[in-house]
């Protein structure tokens, strides 16, 4: 397995070409999927909107509750397909709802897109370049170290006490 | 409560189509000839949503578009629409398989796509 155990076998055609919900290389979609992925994308967005009224900030500011929900979300996504990959199964719907739904819809990048380009339009050049490379950095390495938990395993590290 | 209830179904909508869309992409026979090598599904659904998202706000700011319709059609339709956690994660599965050259030109065709997709959504609004 590799090292953040993110890919669950190489060589594998299916894993290589497969996309965050599981390829579709693996037979078409199934309609329970797409209920799973509406499902967790209601849930998604009510929580994102929901951390948004509680942190809200003003405007030319750093977008914080943006930042939050991509940056929190992109962890637990590299946790449970860590955590995913060591089973057996491909478990479509269980990613579809976590991975395509509700992950996929807590976290947005339109809002990245649109609160960079308002921030350049309200002569904060600086900060918007500031935001974009956080949230790059900030969210990539939140993937990795997500993954890295949920490989070793988070049950053993909750039960070593 | 109505808020609520209008962004909820926002995301029923905006999910499954954007997992609809990025396999559209994703297994289109045209890919391998146009030789994408990062994922383009993605690309696409982040770059479609930030110039609705763009759009919204161009129209909030020059046209005169309610806030709380932006809030349920741009926060909630194309928030859900658009995804930074699969960015993120086909970026970082690129530097696991060793492919750091691919997850720097997947970070960086995604961010250019998604400001200047934003900015011309923007601007178009203002000519309206």
């Amino acid at each position: 397995m590799s090292a953040l155990g993110l890919i669950p076998c190489s060589g594998c055609e299916k894993c290589q070409d497969a996309t965050v919900t599981s390829g579709v290389r693996g037979g078409r979609r199934r309609g329970v999927e797409y209920l799973a992925v509406a499902f967790g994308g209601v849930l998604g967005v009510l929580a994102r909107y929901g951390l948004a009224q509680w942190i809200d900030t003003g405007k030319r500011t750093f977008p914080w509750p943006t930042f939050a929900a991509n940056v929190s979300g992109a962890f637990v996504l590299g946790c449970f397909l860590a955590v995913m990959s060591r089973r057996s199964s491909d478990a479509r719907v269980p990613k579809a709802f976590v991975a395509g739904g509700l992950l996929g819809s807590f976290t947005t990048f339109s809002a990245v897109a649109v609160e960079t380009s308002l921030l350049v339009g309200d002569d904060s050049p600086l900060l918007a370049m500031g935001y974009v490379v956080a949230t790059m950095l900030t969210g990539l390495v939140a993937v990795a170290v997500g993954a890295a938990l949920g490989r070793r395993g988070l049950w053993r590290v909750a039960n070593q006490r | 409560m109505r808020v609520w209830l209008e962004l909820a179904l926002a995301g029923a909508i905006g999910a499954p189509l954007r997992m609809y869309l990025i396999d559209l992409v994703d297994i289109s026979p045209r890919r391998g000839r146009i030789g994408v090598s990062i994922p383009a599904g993605t690309l696409v659904v982040n770059a479609v949503g930030s110039l609705m998202a763009g759009f919204l706000a161009g129209l909030v700011r020059y046209q005169g578009l309610s806030v709380s319709t932006q809030v349920v059609l741009g926060a909630g339709f194309c928030g859900a629409f658009t995804t930074f956690s699969t960015f993120a994660f086909e970026t970082v599965r690129f530097i696991e398989q060793g492919q750091p050259w691919n997850a720097t030109k997947n970070t960086t065709a995604s961010l250019a796509c998604g400001a200047l997709a934003a900015s011309v959504g923007m601007a178009a609004a203002s000519l309206l």
